[in-house]
Protein backbone atom coordinates (compact mmCIF):
# COMPACT_ATOMS: atom_id res chain seq x y z
CA UNK A 1 0.00 0.00 0.00
CA UNK A 2 2.83 2.38 0.92
CA UNK A 3 4.56 1.40 -2.32
CA UNK A 4 1.44 2.24 -4.33
CA UNK A 5 1.19 5.60 -2.56
CA UNK A 6 4.78 6.35 -3.62
CA UNK A 7 3.98 5.37 -7.22
CA UNK A 8 0.94 7.65 -7.17
CA UNK A 9 3.02 10.50 -5.75
CA UNK A 10 5.54 9.91 -8.53
CA UNK A 11 2.65 10.07 -10.98
CA UNK A 12 1.56 13.41 -9.46
CA UNK A 13 5.12 14.66 -9.94
CA UNK A 14 5.14 13.72 -13.61
CA UNK A 15 2.08 15.91 -14.14
CA UNK A 16 4.13 18.95 -13.10
CA UNK A 17 6.65 18.52 -15.92
CA UNK A 18 6.65 21.39 -18.41
CA UNK A 19 4.40 23.48 -16.15
CA UNK A 20 5.00 26.85 -14.49
CA UNK A 21 5.60 25.16 -11.09
CA UNK A 22 9.32 24.63 -11.68
CA UNK A 23 9.97 28.13 -13.06
CA UNK A 24 7.87 29.70 -10.33
CA UNK A 25 9.97 27.94 -7.66
CA UNK A 26 13.22 28.88 -9.34
CA UNK A 27 12.33 32.54 -9.86
CA UNK A 28 10.79 32.96 -6.40
CA UNK A 29 13.90 31.46 -4.80
CA UNK A 30 16.38 33.50 -6.86
CA UNK A 31 14.61 36.86 -6.76
CA UNK A 32 15.68 38.33 -3.42
CA UNK A 33 19.24 36.91 -3.30
CA UNK A 34 19.78 38.42 -6.76
CA UNK A 35 18.28 41.79 -5.80
CA UNK A 36 20.21 41.92 -2.52
CA UNK A 37 23.41 40.96 -4.34
CA UNK A 38 22.97 43.98 -6.63
CA UNK A 39 22.13 46.30 -3.72
CA UNK A 40 25.22 45.31 -1.71
CA UNK A 41 27.49 45.66 -4.72
CA UNK A 42 26.00 49.04 -5.70
CA UNK A 43 25.90 50.57 -2.21
CA UNK A 44 29.10 49.50 -0.43
CA UNK A 45 29.33 52.83 1.44
CA UNK A 46 26.09 52.09 3.21
CA UNK A 47 26.38 48.32 3.77
CA UNK A 48 30.10 47.62 4.26
CA UNK A 49 30.04 48.66 7.92
CA UNK A 50 27.00 46.52 8.69
CA UNK A 51 28.56 43.41 7.18
CA UNK A 52 31.95 43.49 8.90
CA UNK A 53 30.79 41.28 11.82
CA UNK A 54 28.98 37.98 11.08
CA UNK A 55 28.32 38.85 7.40
CA UNK A 56 26.58 35.57 6.60
CA UNK A 57 24.10 35.85 9.46
CA UNK A 58 23.35 39.46 8.51
CA UNK A 59 22.91 38.47 4.89
CA UNK A 60 20.71 35.46 5.77
CA UNK A 61 18.40 37.66 7.79
CA UNK A 62 18.40 40.40 5.16
CA UNK A 63 17.16 37.85 2.59
CA UNK A 64 14.86 35.70 4.68
CA UNK A 65 13.13 38.62 6.37
CA UNK A 66 11.65 39.80 3.07
CA UNK A 67 11.34 36.31 1.65
CA UNK A 68 9.31 35.12 4.64
CA UNK A 69 7.19 38.30 4.75
CA UNK A 70 6.36 38.79 1.08
CA UNK A 71 7.76 36.25 -1.36
CA UNK A 72 6.92 33.08 0.57
CA UNK A 73 3.19 33.70 1.25
CA UNK A 74 2.64 34.75 -2.35
CA UNK A 75 4.69 31.81 -3.60
CA UNK A 76 2.64 29.35 -1.51
CA UNK A 77 -0.63 30.83 -2.83
CA UNK A 78 0.54 30.65 -6.46
CA UNK A 79 2.23 27.25 -6.15
CA UNK A 80 -0.89 25.52 -4.84
CA UNK A 81 -2.90 27.14 -7.61
CA UNK A 82 -0.50 26.11 -10.37
CA UNK A 83 -0.22 22.48 -9.25
CA UNK A 84 -3.89 21.84 -8.54
CA UNK A 85 -5.06 23.74 -11.64
CA UNK A 86 -3.28 21.15 -13.81
CA UNK A 87 -6.26 18.86 -13.13
CA UNK A 88 -8.93 21.51 -13.61
CA UNK A 89 -7.35 22.98 -16.73
CA UNK A 90 -7.08 19.59 -18.42
CA UNK A 91 -10.45 18.37 -17.11
CA UNK A 92 -8.72 15.34 -15.62
CA UNK A 93 -10.18 15.13 -12.10
CA UNK A 94 -12.82 12.68 -13.33
CA UNK A 95 -10.16 10.35 -14.70
CA UNK A 96 -8.15 10.63 -11.47
CA UNK A 97 -11.19 9.73 -9.37
CA UNK A 98 -12.03 6.82 -11.72
CA UNK A 99 -8.61 5.30 -10.93
CA UNK A 100 -8.42 2.55 -8.29
CA UNK A 101 -7.00 5.04 -5.75
CA UNK A 102 -8.31 5.86 -2.29
CA UNK A 103 -9.56 9.40 -1.82
CA UNK A 104 -6.90 9.95 0.87
CA UNK A 105 -4.23 8.78 -1.58
CA UNK A 106 -5.40 11.28 -4.21
CA UNK A 107 -5.61 14.16 -1.73
CA UNK A 108 -2.35 13.63 0.13
CA UNK A 109 -0.12 12.54 -2.76
CA UNK A 110 -0.70 15.87 -4.48
CA UNK A 111 -0.22 17.73 -1.18
CA UNK A 112 3.16 16.01 -0.81
CA UNK A 113 4.13 17.21 -4.28
CA UNK A 114 3.27 20.78 -3.23
CA UNK A 115 5.38 20.36 -0.08
CA UNK A 116 8.34 19.04 -2.06
CA UNK A 117 8.21 22.11 -4.30
CA UNK A 118 7.98 24.26 -1.18
CA UNK A 119 11.01 22.57 0.38
CA UNK A 120 12.83 22.96 -2.94
CA UNK A 121 12.15 26.68 -2.68
CA UNK A 122 13.90 26.74 0.73
CA UNK A 123 16.87 24.75 -0.54
CA UNK A 124 17.22 26.77 -3.73
CA UNK A 125 16.85 30.05 -1.88
CA UNK A 126 19.59 29.02 0.58
CA UNK A 127 21.78 28.00 -2.33
CA UNK A 128 21.22 31.33 -4.08
CA UNK A 129 22.01 33.22 -0.85
CA UNK A 130 25.35 31.40 -0.60
CA UNK A 131 26.14 32.02 -4.27
CA UNK A 132 25.08 35.62 -3.89
CA UNK A 133 27.38 36.11 -0.83
CA UNK A 134 30.41 34.76 -2.67
CA UNK A 135 29.59 36.81 -5.77
CA UNK A 136 29.44 39.97 -3.63
CA UNK A 137 32.83 39.17 -2.10
CA UNK A 138 34.33 38.63 -5.52
CA UNK A 139 33.04 41.91 -6.94
CA UNK A 140 33.39 44.06 -3.82
CA UNK A 141 36.50 43.04 -1.92
CA UNK A 142 35.46 44.89 1.24
CA UNK A 143 32.74 42.40 2.14
CA UNK A 144 34.31 39.62 4.25
CA UNK A 145 32.04 36.69 3.25
CA UNK A 146 35.03 34.57 2.20
CA UNK A 147 36.69 35.04 5.56
CA UNK A 148 33.77 33.56 7.50
CA UNK A 149 32.43 30.01 7.44
CA UNK A 150 28.83 29.75 6.29
CA UNK A 151 26.59 29.17 9.37
CA UNK A 152 24.73 26.06 8.17
CA UNK A 153 23.40 25.27 11.61
CA UNK A 154 21.91 28.76 11.97
CA UNK A 155 20.42 28.56 8.49
CA UNK A 156 18.81 25.16 9.11
CA UNK A 157 17.14 26.44 12.30
CA UNK A 158 15.97 29.60 10.53
CA UNK A 159 14.43 27.90 7.50
CA UNK A 160 12.89 25.14 9.63
CA UNK A 161 11.08 27.82 11.66
CA UNK A 162 9.93 29.63 8.52
CA UNK A 163 8.73 26.35 6.99
CA UNK A 164 6.73 25.46 10.10
CA UNK A 165 5.33 29.01 10.18
CA UNK A 166 4.04 28.75 6.59
CA UNK A 167 2.62 25.20 6.94
CA UNK A 168 -0.81 26.42 8.06
CA UNK A 169 -1.18 28.76 5.07
CA UNK A 170 0.04 26.00 2.80
CA UNK A 171 -2.72 23.64 4.03
CA UNK A 172 -5.43 26.31 3.75
CA UNK A 173 -4.38 27.26 0.21
CA UNK A 174 -4.19 23.61 -0.86
CA UNK A 175 -7.71 22.98 0.42
CA UNK A 176 -9.07 26.05 -1.40
CA UNK A 177 -7.25 25.16 -4.62
CA UNK A 178 -8.62 21.60 -4.65
CA UNK A 179 -12.10 22.73 -3.64
CA UNK A 180 -12.70 25.45 -6.23
CA UNK A 181 -12.50 24.99 -10.00
CA UNK A 182 -12.17 28.74 -10.52
CA UNK A 183 -8.54 29.62 -9.73
CA UNK A 184 -9.55 33.18 -8.86
CA UNK A 185 -11.17 31.96 -5.63
CA UNK A 186 -8.05 30.52 -3.89
CA UNK A 187 -5.92 33.28 -5.39
CA UNK A 188 -8.24 36.07 -4.29
CA UNK A 189 -8.88 34.62 -0.84
CA UNK A 190 -5.17 33.97 -0.29
CA UNK A 191 -3.97 37.41 -1.34
CA UNK A 192 -6.91 39.05 0.46
CA UNK A 193 -6.10 37.29 3.75
CA UNK A 194 -2.41 38.10 3.39
CA UNK A 195 -3.07 41.81 2.78
CA UNK A 196 -5.55 41.86 5.67
CA UNK A 197 -2.79 40.42 7.84
CA UNK A 198 -0.44 43.23 6.86
CA UNK A 199 -3.08 45.75 7.87
CA UNK A 200 -3.62 43.93 11.16
CA UNK A 201 0.06 43.67 12.06
CA UNK A 202 -0.43 45.77 15.20
CA UNK A 203 -3.41 43.75 16.38
CA UNK A 204 -2.81 42.18 19.79
CA UNK A 205 -4.12 38.79 18.62
CA UNK A 206 -2.07 38.67 15.42
CA UNK A 207 -0.38 35.56 16.86
CA UNK A 208 -3.61 33.71 15.94
CA UNK A 209 -3.58 34.87 12.32
CA UNK A 210 -1.80 32.19 10.20
CA UNK A 211 -1.09 34.36 7.14
CA UNK A 212 1.28 36.53 9.22
CA UNK A 213 3.24 33.78 11.00
CA UNK A 214 6.23 33.77 8.67
CA UNK A 215 6.35 37.58 8.85
CA UNK A 216 6.04 37.63 12.65
CA UNK A 217 9.07 35.36 13.01
CA UNK A 218 11.22 38.41 12.33
CA UNK A 219 9.26 40.69 14.68
CA UNK A 220 8.81 38.25 17.52
CA UNK A 221 11.09 40.18 19.86
CA UNK A 222 9.09 43.36 19.60
CA UNK A 223 7.33 44.00 22.92
CA UNK A 224 4.04 44.84 21.20
CA UNK A 225 3.77 41.26 19.92
CA UNK A 226 2.87 39.37 23.04
CA UNK A 227 3.26 35.91 21.60
CA UNK A 228 6.39 33.90 21.93
CA UNK A 229 8.17 31.91 19.25
CA UNK A 230 7.02 28.50 20.59
CA UNK A 231 3.41 29.73 20.70
CA UNK A 232 3.64 30.98 17.12
CA UNK A 233 5.08 27.71 15.85
CA UNK A 234 2.57 25.66 17.84
CA UNK A 235 -0.28 27.75 16.42
CA UNK A 236 0.98 27.15 12.91
CA UNK A 237 1.17 23.37 13.44
CA UNK A 238 -2.34 23.35 14.94
CA UNK A 239 -3.61 25.45 12.02
CA UNK A 240 -1.96 23.03 9.59
CA UNK A 241 -3.51 19.98 11.25
CA UNK A 242 -6.98 21.55 11.40
CA UNK A 243 -6.88 22.88 7.80
CA UNK A 244 -5.56 19.67 6.23
CA UNK A 245 -8.04 17.51 8.18
CA UNK A 246 -11.01 19.75 7.37
CA UNK A 247 -9.84 19.98 3.76
CA UNK A 248 -9.69 16.22 3.38
CA UNK A 249 -13.03 15.73 5.09
CA UNK A 250 -14.58 18.36 2.82
CA UNK A 251 -13.20 16.77 -0.37
CA UNK A 252 -14.05 13.26 0.88
CA UNK A 253 -17.67 14.32 1.49
CA UNK A 254 -18.24 15.78 -1.99
CA UNK A 255 -21.27 14.28 -3.69
CA UNK A 256 -19.86 14.89 -7.15
CA UNK A 257 -16.28 14.31 -8.25
CA UNK A 258 -14.55 15.40 -11.43
CA UNK B 1 -28.11 -16.55 -18.39
CA UNK B 2 -24.73 -15.45 -16.93
CA UNK B 3 -24.67 -12.89 -14.13
CA UNK B 4 -24.58 -9.43 -15.76
CA UNK B 5 -21.21 -7.68 -15.51
CA UNK B 6 -23.05 -4.49 -14.55
CA UNK B 7 -26.40 -4.72 -12.82
CA UNK B 8 -28.31 -1.58 -11.96
CA UNK B 9 -31.63 -1.86 -10.19
CA UNK B 10 -34.13 0.84 -9.25
CA UNK B 11 -31.55 3.58 -9.50
CA UNK B 12 -32.74 7.15 -9.15
CA UNK B 13 -30.64 10.29 -9.06
CA UNK B 14 -31.25 13.99 -9.08
CA UNK B 15 -29.68 17.39 -8.53
CA UNK B 16 -31.78 19.26 -6.01
CA UNK B 17 -35.39 18.89 -7.06
CA UNK B 18 -34.50 17.99 -10.64
CA UNK B 19 -34.78 14.27 -11.37
CA UNK B 20 -32.04 13.04 -13.72
CA UNK B 21 -32.56 9.27 -13.42
CA UNK B 22 -35.91 7.81 -12.53
CA UNK B 23 -35.89 4.23 -11.26
CA UNK B 24 -33.67 2.86 -14.01
CA UNK B 25 -32.49 -0.70 -14.46
CA UNK B 26 -29.64 -1.97 -16.63
CA UNK B 27 -28.17 -5.41 -17.10
CA UNK B 28 -24.98 -5.50 -19.15
CA UNK B 29 -24.13 -9.05 -20.29
CA UNK B 30 -20.50 -10.20 -20.13
CA UNK B 31 -18.76 -10.02 -23.53
CA UNK B 32 -21.28 -7.64 -25.07
CA UNK B 33 -20.92 -4.26 -26.71
CA UNK B 34 -23.68 -2.51 -24.84
CA UNK B 35 -25.01 0.56 -26.57
CA UNK B 36 -26.48 3.14 -24.25
CA UNK B 37 -28.60 5.30 -26.47
CA UNK B 38 -30.42 8.52 -25.75
CA UNK B 39 -30.60 12.21 -26.68
CA UNK B 40 -28.36 14.75 -25.00
CA UNK B 41 -29.44 15.35 -21.42
CA UNK B 42 -31.27 12.02 -21.16
CA UNK B 43 -29.11 10.80 -18.26
CA UNK B 44 -26.45 8.69 -20.05
CA UNK B 45 -23.39 10.42 -18.61
CA UNK B 46 -24.95 10.58 -15.15
CA UNK B 47 -25.52 6.81 -15.26
CA UNK B 48 -21.95 6.14 -16.36
CA UNK B 49 -20.55 8.50 -13.73
CA UNK B 50 -22.57 6.63 -11.11
CA UNK B 51 -21.12 3.31 -12.29
CA UNK B 52 -17.63 4.79 -11.84
CA UNK B 53 -18.38 6.18 -8.39
CA UNK B 54 -17.97 9.78 -9.56
CA UNK B 55 -21.42 10.55 -8.20
CA UNK B 56 -22.88 9.33 -4.93
CA UNK B 57 -25.99 7.27 -5.50
CA UNK B 58 -29.07 8.08 -3.46
CA UNK B 59 -31.44 5.21 -4.21
CA UNK B 60 -31.17 1.80 -5.81
CA UNK B 61 -28.26 -0.56 -6.29
CA UNK B 62 -25.25 -0.72 -8.60
CA UNK B 63 -23.46 -4.05 -8.78
CA UNK B 64 -20.35 -4.43 -10.92
CA UNK B 65 -18.69 -7.86 -11.34
CA UNK B 66 -21.16 -9.08 -8.70
CA UNK B 67 -19.84 -6.60 -6.11
CA UNK B 68 -21.56 -3.58 -4.66
CA UNK B 69 -19.75 -0.60 -6.18
CA UNK B 70 -19.69 1.64 -3.14
CA UNK B 71 -18.37 -0.92 -0.68
CA UNK B 72 -15.82 -2.36 -3.16
CA UNK B 73 -14.87 0.80 -5.07
CA UNK B 74 -11.13 0.12 -5.41
CA UNK B 75 -11.48 -3.55 -6.43
CA UNK B 76 -14.20 -2.72 -8.95
CA UNK B 77 -12.26 0.20 -10.49
CA UNK B 78 -9.19 -2.05 -10.95
CA UNK B 79 -11.25 -3.98 -13.50
CA UNK B 80 -12.76 -1.00 -15.34
CA UNK B 81 -11.25 1.28 -17.98
CA UNK B 82 -13.12 4.48 -18.69
CA UNK B 83 -13.40 7.50 -20.93
CA UNK B 84 -16.03 9.94 -19.75
CA UNK B 85 -17.12 12.79 -22.06
CA UNK B 86 -14.04 14.45 -23.55
CA UNK B 87 -10.76 12.55 -23.03
CA UNK B 88 -8.99 13.53 -19.80
CA UNK B 89 -5.45 14.23 -20.96
CA UNK B 90 -2.56 16.38 -19.79
CA UNK B 91 -2.16 18.55 -22.87
CA UNK B 92 1.30 19.88 -21.89
CA UNK B 93 2.73 16.33 -21.91
CA UNK B 94 3.22 13.88 -24.75
CA UNK B 95 1.22 10.71 -25.30
CA UNK B 96 3.73 8.41 -23.61
CA UNK B 97 4.04 10.70 -20.58
CA UNK B 98 0.25 10.70 -20.25
CA UNK B 99 0.23 6.92 -20.34
CA UNK B 100 3.09 6.76 -17.82
CA UNK B 101 1.10 8.86 -15.34
CA UNK B 102 -1.81 6.42 -15.44
CA UNK B 103 0.44 3.34 -15.68
CA UNK B 104 1.99 4.21 -12.33
CA UNK B 105 -1.43 4.42 -10.70
CA UNK B 106 -2.58 1.15 -12.28
CA UNK B 107 0.81 -0.39 -11.44
CA UNK B 108 0.90 -2.14 -14.80
CA UNK B 109 3.95 -3.26 -16.79
CA UNK B 110 6.06 -0.59 -18.49
CA UNK B 111 5.83 -2.51 -21.78
CA UNK B 112 2.06 -1.98 -21.66
CA UNK B 113 2.58 1.59 -22.92
CA UNK B 114 3.89 0.34 -26.27
CA UNK B 115 1.21 -2.33 -26.43
CA UNK B 116 -1.73 0.04 -25.96
CA UNK B 117 -0.23 2.63 -28.29
CA UNK B 118 -0.07 -0.08 -30.92
CA UNK B 119 -3.64 -1.23 -30.26
CA UNK B 120 -5.02 2.27 -30.79
CA UNK B 121 -2.63 3.03 -33.67
CA UNK B 122 -0.70 5.88 -32.04
CA UNK B 123 2.79 4.30 -31.91
CA UNK B 124 4.21 6.90 -34.29
CA UNK B 125 3.00 9.93 -32.37
CA UNK B 126 3.63 8.76 -28.80
CA UNK B 127 6.36 11.38 -28.31
CA UNK B 128 4.29 14.26 -29.66
CA UNK B 129 2.69 16.70 -27.23
CA UNK B 130 -1.00 15.95 -26.79
CA UNK B 131 -2.01 19.58 -27.42
CA UNK B 132 -0.97 18.94 -31.04
CA UNK B 133 -3.23 15.88 -31.40
CA UNK B 134 -6.42 15.92 -33.45
CA UNK B 135 -9.67 15.13 -31.60
CA UNK B 136 -9.64 11.60 -33.03
CA UNK B 137 -6.10 11.03 -31.75
CA UNK B 138 -7.09 12.34 -28.33
CA UNK B 139 -10.05 9.96 -28.25
CA UNK B 140 -7.77 7.08 -29.17
CA UNK B 141 -5.24 8.07 -26.51
CA UNK B 142 -8.11 8.23 -24.02
CA UNK B 143 -9.04 4.67 -25.01
CA UNK B 144 -5.35 3.64 -24.69
CA UNK B 145 -5.38 4.96 -21.10
CA UNK B 146 -8.55 3.01 -20.44
CA UNK B 147 -6.84 -0.15 -21.75
CA UNK B 148 -3.58 0.22 -19.78
CA UNK B 149 -4.45 -2.22 -17.00
CA UNK B 150 -6.14 -4.67 -19.36
CA UNK B 151 -9.60 -4.19 -17.81
CA UNK B 152 -12.50 -6.56 -18.34
CA UNK B 153 -14.97 -3.72 -18.77
CA UNK B 154 -14.60 -0.55 -20.83
CA UNK B 155 -16.95 2.38 -20.23
CA UNK B 156 -16.82 4.87 -23.08
CA UNK B 157 -19.04 7.93 -23.00
CA UNK B 158 -19.72 9.31 -26.48
CA UNK B 159 -16.33 8.20 -27.88
CA UNK B 160 -17.18 9.35 -31.42
CA UNK B 161 -18.57 12.73 -30.41
CA UNK B 162 -17.11 15.47 -32.58
CA UNK B 163 -15.15 13.12 -34.83
CA UNK B 164 -15.09 13.33 -38.62
CA UNK B 165 -16.39 10.32 -40.60
CA UNK B 166 -12.92 8.76 -40.83
CA UNK B 167 -12.38 9.14 -37.10
CA UNK B 168 -15.79 7.58 -36.42
CA UNK B 169 -14.95 4.56 -38.60
CA UNK B 170 -11.56 4.16 -36.88
CA UNK B 171 -13.07 4.19 -33.38
CA UNK B 172 -15.87 1.85 -34.47
CA UNK B 173 -13.37 -0.67 -35.87
CA UNK B 174 -11.25 -0.36 -32.74
CA UNK B 175 -14.21 -1.12 -30.48
CA UNK B 176 -15.14 -4.18 -32.52
CA UNK B 177 -11.52 -5.35 -32.39
CA UNK B 178 -11.36 -4.87 -28.61
CA UNK B 179 -14.54 -6.88 -28.22
CA UNK B 180 -13.72 -9.66 -30.69
CA UNK B 181 -9.96 -10.06 -30.22
CA UNK B 182 -9.44 -8.97 -26.63
CA UNK B 183 -12.76 -10.11 -25.17
CA UNK B 184 -13.61 -6.76 -23.58
CA UNK B 185 -17.13 -5.99 -22.49
CA UNK B 186 -17.82 -2.45 -23.66
CA UNK B 187 -20.47 0.02 -22.59
CA UNK B 188 -20.66 2.78 -25.17
CA UNK B 189 -23.03 5.70 -24.93
CA UNK B 190 -24.18 7.76 -27.87
CA UNK B 191 -27.01 9.93 -29.11
CA UNK B 192 -26.52 8.56 -32.63
CA UNK B 193 -28.60 5.50 -33.43
CA UNK B 194 -26.63 4.56 -36.60
CA UNK B 195 -23.46 4.49 -34.51
CA UNK B 196 -24.90 2.13 -31.91
CA UNK B 197 -26.56 0.09 -34.65
CA UNK B 198 -23.20 -0.56 -36.29
CA UNK B 199 -21.28 -1.57 -33.17
CA UNK B 200 -23.54 -2.77 -30.36
CA UNK B 201 -24.77 -6.27 -29.64
CA UNK B 202 -27.15 -5.05 -26.94
CA UNK B 203 -28.85 -1.74 -26.46
CA UNK B 204 -30.65 0.30 -23.82
CA UNK B 205 -32.59 3.42 -24.72
CA UNK B 206 -32.93 6.17 -22.16
CA UNK B 207 -35.06 9.28 -22.41
CA UNK B 208 -35.71 11.88 -19.72
CA UNK B 209 -34.07 9.63 -17.13
CA UNK B 210 -36.21 6.59 -17.88
CA UNK B 211 -35.18 3.39 -19.61
CA UNK B 212 -37.57 2.89 -22.51
CA UNK B 213 -36.02 -0.24 -23.95
CA UNK B 214 -33.37 -2.79 -23.07
CA UNK B 215 -32.66 -5.85 -25.17
CA UNK B 216 -30.48 -7.16 -27.98
CA UNK B 217 -29.76 -5.06 -31.04
CA UNK B 218 -31.62 -7.62 -33.15
CA UNK B 219 -34.75 -7.03 -31.12
CA UNK B 220 -34.48 -3.27 -31.59
CA UNK B 221 -34.04 -3.64 -35.35
CA UNK B 222 -37.05 -5.92 -35.39
CA UNK B 223 -39.12 -3.21 -33.70
CA UNK B 224 -37.91 -0.67 -36.25
CA UNK B 225 -38.92 -2.84 -39.18
CA UNK B 226 -42.10 -3.93 -37.52
CA UNK B 227 -43.41 -0.51 -36.71
CA UNK B 228 -42.16 2.17 -39.06
CA UNK B 229 -44.24 5.31 -39.21
CA UNK B 230 -45.96 7.10 -42.01
CA UNK B 231 -45.54 10.83 -41.73
CA UNK B 232 -48.24 13.01 -43.25
CA UNK B 233 -48.50 16.76 -43.66
CA UNK B 234 -51.66 18.31 -45.08
CA UNK B 235 -53.26 21.69 -45.62
CA UNK B 236 -55.66 20.98 -42.71
CA UNK B 237 -54.21 18.53 -40.20
CA UNK B 238 -57.18 18.71 -37.83
CA UNK B 239 -59.60 17.65 -40.54
CA UNK B 240 -57.14 15.02 -41.76
CA UNK B 241 -56.91 13.51 -38.27
CA UNK B 242 -60.70 13.28 -38.07
CA UNK B 243 -60.77 11.46 -41.40
CA UNK B 244 -57.86 9.13 -40.69
CA UNK B 245 -58.97 8.24 -37.17
CA UNK B 246 -61.91 6.40 -38.65
CA UNK B 247 -59.52 3.82 -40.11
CA UNK B 248 -56.22 3.91 -38.14
CA UNK B 249 -54.85 5.31 -34.83
CA UNK B 250 -52.99 8.58 -35.40
CA UNK B 251 -50.70 10.90 -33.42
CA UNK B 252 -50.02 14.56 -34.08
CA UNK B 253 -46.45 15.74 -33.57
CA UNK B 254 -45.80 19.36 -34.54
CA UNK B 255 -47.36 19.79 -37.95
CA UNK B 256 -46.98 16.12 -38.84
CA UNK B 257 -49.51 13.33 -38.46
CA UNK B 258 -47.97 9.98 -37.59
CA UNK B 259 -49.57 6.68 -38.52
CA UNK B 260 -48.16 3.25 -37.75
CA UNK B 261 -46.95 1.65 -40.99
CA UNK B 262 -48.46 -1.69 -42.00
CA UNK B 263 -47.95 -2.11 -45.76
CA UNK B 264 -47.13 -0.28 -48.99
CA UNK B 265 -50.79 -0.44 -50.00
CA UNK B 266 -51.75 1.34 -46.78
CA UNK B 267 -49.77 4.41 -47.88
CA UNK B 268 -51.68 4.61 -51.14
CA UNK B 269 -55.04 4.12 -49.45
CA UNK B 270 -54.38 6.84 -46.85
CA UNK B 271 -53.46 9.24 -49.62
CA UNK B 272 -56.57 8.32 -51.59
CA UNK B 273 -58.74 8.78 -48.51
CA UNK B 274 -57.41 12.28 -47.82
CA UNK B 275 -57.72 13.35 -51.46
CA UNK B 276 -61.26 11.99 -51.58
CA UNK B 277 -62.15 14.19 -48.59
CA UNK B 278 -60.72 17.21 -50.43
CA UNK B 279 -57.66 17.59 -48.20
CA UNK B 280 -54.49 18.59 -50.01
CA UNK B 281 -51.56 16.36 -49.07
CA UNK B 282 -48.21 18.24 -48.94
CA UNK B 283 -46.07 15.40 -47.71
CA UNK B 284 -46.47 11.67 -47.21
CA UNK B 285 -43.36 9.62 -46.39
CA UNK B 286 -42.25 6.47 -44.63
CA UNK B 287 -40.04 7.69 -41.78
CA UNK B 288 -36.36 6.83 -41.46
CA UNK B 289 -35.08 4.93 -38.45
CA UNK B 290 -33.64 7.88 -36.54
CA UNK B 291 -33.57 8.07 -32.77
CA UNK B 292 -36.55 10.37 -32.55
CA UNK B 293 -38.71 7.92 -34.46
CA UNK B 294 -37.50 4.93 -32.49
CA UNK B 295 -38.60 6.75 -29.33
CA UNK B 296 -41.98 7.37 -30.86
CA UNK B 297 -42.35 3.76 -31.94
CA UNK B 298 -41.36 2.38 -28.57
CA UNK B 299 -43.67 4.80 -26.80
CA UNK B 300 -46.55 3.87 -29.13
CA UNK B 301 -46.09 0.11 -28.59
Amino acid sequence: MANQFLLNTQSEFLKCRHTAALWLTLIAAAFLPAVNCLILIERPNFFLVKFQQQPWISFLHMNWKNDASVILPLFVILLNNVIVQIEYKNNTWKQVYALPRKYADIFFSKFIVVQIFLLSFFLLCSLFIILSGYTISLLQKGYPFISYAFPFHHMVILITRIYVAILGVSAIQYWLSVRFRNFIVPLGVGIGLWITGLVLMDWENIIYYPYMYSTLLFFIDAPKHLGTLPLLLTNSVVCFLVAISLGFWNIYSLKQRG
Amino acid sequence: MDTPIVNIQKLSYGFGKQTILDNIFLEVPCGSIYGFLGPNGAGKTTTLRLILGLLQKKNGSITVFGNDLFSNRINVLKRIGSLIEQPSLYLHLNGRQNLEIFRLSYNSRKSRINEVLQIVGLSDVGNKKVKGYSLGMKQRLGIAIALLHDPELLILDEPVNGLDPNGIIEIRDLLKQLNNEYGKTIIISSHLLPEIEKTATHVAIIQKGKILFQNTMEELLHIQLDSSLIEIETEDNEKAIQVLQQTVPVTLRGNRILVKHQSKEQIASLNALLVKEGIQVYRLILTQNDLENIFMQITLR
